[in-house]
């Protein structure tokens, strides 16, 4: 079968890094890391796996950070991954086959696949105290087991999204209701990652929230604060005005597109805060925001975070920005505390437990909450070119969530 | 009266700046910033305040690094602070002027609680920080009837205990009891300041708990922890050997040597029985690990490896407690890049800590302080052992540089005897 992978091979990358500073779609011109092959395949593991039969599969920031090679060589994750990769971890689809033991499926189910590759998809038994306890992110052993080395789907050799066949184990499927198309289900990742973040930040109805960038995952945690956490004051910093207008039609109460010192004097004036000026770099608040969701987590955002949140607030943040110098004096003076979010896993909400998935399909049943603006582009593997062009010129294209299709 | 005046002048802190980067001695020239001067001594502001004459005043890590300039120019903190100033917030003394309420009388021997909130700015009324006691984080560093500062020692008039005499509304003044000495009083404030940290987390029996560093504020934390918290497992990371000794003495469970880093992820690895994972040997992490780390250090290396070996979080039970996989910073160690991937993978809560004010613990809602005089007199700590060196201000320059060469003078709580 044809699917796109990512070789790490340092001639490619080269090719690639050079080509993509003249001009971004070099990253991905024939040549470099990146390409169309034919794969074998792929088989049942065990009896509890499944195949499937790729229907769309949506394409991350994650993905587009790997393909402009925009990470850092020292970044420890890469112990936990393994090339090449057929890349994509936000697969909806059909089930073709399913293993004799597979109890819960059967062929001909729609599905959405959480694409984490823990304990249970490793064949290992017990399963370690994480995955026990439903923390299936923070599993002990994505390095041991019946899989190559990898986290989830699309950084683990041979298993990934962008791909018409997917194998997965039995336990990663989530069955789509009836009355939910695939073109919502697909953004089953990206509404839980938001989600997730937003338990963990655990916002009151009448805290001042600010969500920093409006990627998917920004605006999809505008949409979560109004309709879940019924937070009425949301502001958020946009870098793009399609981006502003949604997020306002979602539920924000203001909407910021300027940066750094700037950003800061505006949101004060808006908020009416009293702002410190220091003898050099950037003014900051004692009262600010309660809590920030940053989905960039850059030196940038991170600094003015740190400098308009109130006194004990909190920030939670999901970018995978590469790390660099952040004043973070006021992290200390302020108290705030500042917390890493990952995916999702089993979250607890108005007292119910059960998988962020679960959670997303049942707000779409209940019609608690509304997507149908997300996906914005959709095109077939072969265009995956086309693809990566339009989600790196968002300000003409106007995109948000793009996906993969898949006719077999 | 003599006091130590440090006088923020472009000309001057250059001339500083260009001798220290030649020899530490440098940036105490004559030429430079620091300067023991002749001065008046100071006034009452009204009858709320009182005069000090100083008996003993620590010399805080902050205070040896503003010295060495050891700082950034974009700290933010600039914005609340004001010059000349004459440092030194961990003071203890006799009441010579002022005091005729508030309990406290001429000749009583006091220790100084620097913050400089509301009440000292004659705000009334307070503000929501300080109407909760939490002085640490007012509202008015830059209103009121004081020059800008946080604390004694960084807003001009407030000046501190590197001189003679101090002045102190009498709010800051807390009587020292009769069954504790001047060196006992004296550690006030950092024993505060590790005890207000610790208390961000509170680490329940079995807890794995590793301390970052065996200055003052992690030896602290690593007494505390021991003695005055039930069944904490303590992993204390030190630098030199006097500091691992005397980690030991304060109880630690374990000692690992702060170099080379990797070593410590190692050692951190077997102790609590977890995989390490790694694509070159030097640069390991930890997916599980400790349940909280205090980090009195927080530069780039002690946050990065705090990252890796803190156990990823885990979700708290209530809303009111931590949960494990969280790291409480109380380092003032200048920013820069630090590789820090895992903070967002293993969703760590990094908490800061500032200073102390008023705690709630075994059922006591009052200062630091005032804990702190409880544990002595019950006689669960006694941190006095620490004060290793005592010099006449005269000797200034002797002093700072003992307490920043450490390794070299053996030095823990360096400080300034009148």
């Amino acid at each position: 079968m044809p699917a796109l992978v990512f070789e790490m091979k340092l001639s490619k990358l080269i090719k690639a890094y050079l080509r993509g500073k003249i001009k971004t779609s070099g990253y991905w011109k024939s040549g470099g890391p990146l390409s169309i092959k034919e794969v074998p395949l792929p088989k049942l593991i065990s009896n509890d796996w499944v195949i499937v039969r790729t229907i769309y599969c949506g394409i991350c920031g994650s993905d587009m950070k790997e393909i402009t090679l925009s990470g850092n060589r020292d970044n420890p994750l890469q112990t936990l991954i393994s090339f090449p990769q057929i890349m994509g971890h936000e697969p909806v689809g059909i089930i073709e086959r399913v293993g004799s033991t597979v109890k819960n499926f059967k062929q001909g189910d729609r599905i959405v696949i959480s694409p984490w590759f823990s304990c249970a998809s490793r064949g290992i038994k017990p399963p370690c105290l994480r995955c026990q306890q439903g923390d299936y992110v923070h599993c002990s052993n994505f390095k041991k087991g019946q899989l190559p080395p990898g986290m989830h789907l699309g950084v683990t050799t041979g298993f990934g999204g962008f791909a018409p066949y997917i194998a997965v184990h039995e336990s990663q499927c989530y069955l789509i209701p009836k009355n939910i198309k695939f073109e919502q289900a697909v953004l089953a990742d990206p509404f839980s990652v938001a989600f997730h973040s937003l338990l963990t930040l655990n916002p009151n109805p009448k805290d001042i929230i600010m969500v920093y960038g409006l990627g998917v995952i920004g605006l999809l945690t505008i949409l979560c604060l109004k309709n879940l956490f019924n937070v009425e004051k949301i502001i958020a910093i946009a870098r793009y005005s399609f981006q502003s207008e949604l997020a306002l039609e979602l539920g924000a109460s203001k909407i910021f597109t300027s940066s750094s010192g700037q950003l800061i004097e505006e949101i004060s004036n808006y908020l009416d805060l009293k702002l410190y000026k220091p003898e050099k770099g950037l003014k900051w608040v004692v009262d600010g925001v309660d809590g920030i969701i940053d989905t960039i987590a850059s030196n940038e955002t991170l600094e003015i975070g740190i400098r308009i949140t109130r006194t004990q607030g909190k920030i939670i943040f999901l970018g995978v920005s590469t790390p660099k110098r952040v004043e973070n004096t006021l992290h200390y003076f302020k108290e705030l505390e500042i917390i890493g979010s990952n995916a999702f896993s089993i979250e607890t909400f108005e007292k119910q437990s059960q998988h962020a998935f679960n959670f997303f399909l049942d707000f779409l049943s209940e019609e608690r909450i509304d997507i149908s603006k997300f996906v914005t582009h959709i095109f077939p593997l072969e265009d995956y070119n086309k693809a990566f062009d339009v989600l790196t010129n968002k300000k003409k294209t106007k995109a948000i969530k793009v996906l993969f299709k898949f006719n077999n | 009266m003599k006091a130590l005046v440090f006088d923020y002048k472009i000309s001057r802190l250059a001339i500083g700046r260009i001798l220290g980067s030649f020899f530490l001695r440098g940036y105490l020239t004559k030429l430079g910033f620091l300067h023991l001067k002749e001065i008046p001594n100071p006034n009452l502001k009204n009858d709320d305040w009182i005069i000090v004459k100083t008996k003993f005043c620590g010399i805080c890590g902050s205070d040896h690094k503003q010295v060495f300039l050891d700082g950034n120019r974009d700290n933010p903190m600039t914005a609340v602070i004001s010059w000349p100033q004459i440092l030194g917030h961990e003071a203890v003394g006799t009441i010579v002027k002022g005091a005729t309420s508030k309990g406290l009388n001429i000749g009583d021997r006091i220790v100084l609680n620097p913050w400089l909130g509301c009440i000292p700015r004659g705000i009334d009324p307070p503000c929501i920080a300080c109407q909760e006691g939490n002085n640490t984080l007012c509202r008015n560093f830059t209103n009121g009837n004081l020059t800008r500062g946080i604390h004694t020692g960084n807003s001009s008039d407030a000046t501190g205990g590197f001189a003679e005499f101090f002045p102190a509304h009498n709010s800051m003044a807390f009587k020292i009891p009769d069954d504790i000495s001047w060196d006992q009083a004296t550690l006030s404030d950092p024993f505060s300041v590790a005890f207000h940290s610790i208390l961000k987390v509170s680490p329940k029996p079995g807890s794995i708990c590793v301390v970052y560093g065996c200055g003052n504020l992690g030896l602290l934390t690593i007494h505390i922890l021991k003695s005055v918290f039930n069944e904490v497992q303590v992993i204390a990371i030190a630098r030199f050997d006097h500091q691992a000794k005397m980690a030991k003495v304060f109880g630690a469970d374990i000692i690992i040597r702060s170099s080379p880093p990797y070593r410590i992820i190692q050692n951190i690895a077997d102790y609590v029985n977890c995989d390490i994972v790694y694509l070159k040997k030097k640069k390991p992490w930890l997916i599980e690990g400790v349940d909280f780390l205090f980090d009195t250090v927080a530069s780039p290396e002690t946050l990065e490896i705090g990252i890796r070996i803190v156990k990823s979080r885990v979700s708290p039970k209530d809303s009111k407690s931590k949960g494990s996989g969280a790291i409480v910073v109380t380092g003032v160690s200048s920013p820069k890049r630090f590789e820090w991937t895992p903070w967002y993978f293993k969703e760590i809560n990094i908490i800061g800590s500032n200073a102390f004010s008023v705690e709630e613990y075994e059922g006591y809602k009052e200062h630091a302080y005032q804990h702190y005089f409880r544990f002595l007199r019950e006689g669960r700590v006694n941190p006095s052992e620490m004060i290793t060196h005592k010099y006449p201000l005269s000797s200034y320059k002797k002093a700072f540089l003992t307490a920043h060469n450490q390794e070299k003078y053996k030095s823990i709580k360096v400080g300034f005897s009148y």
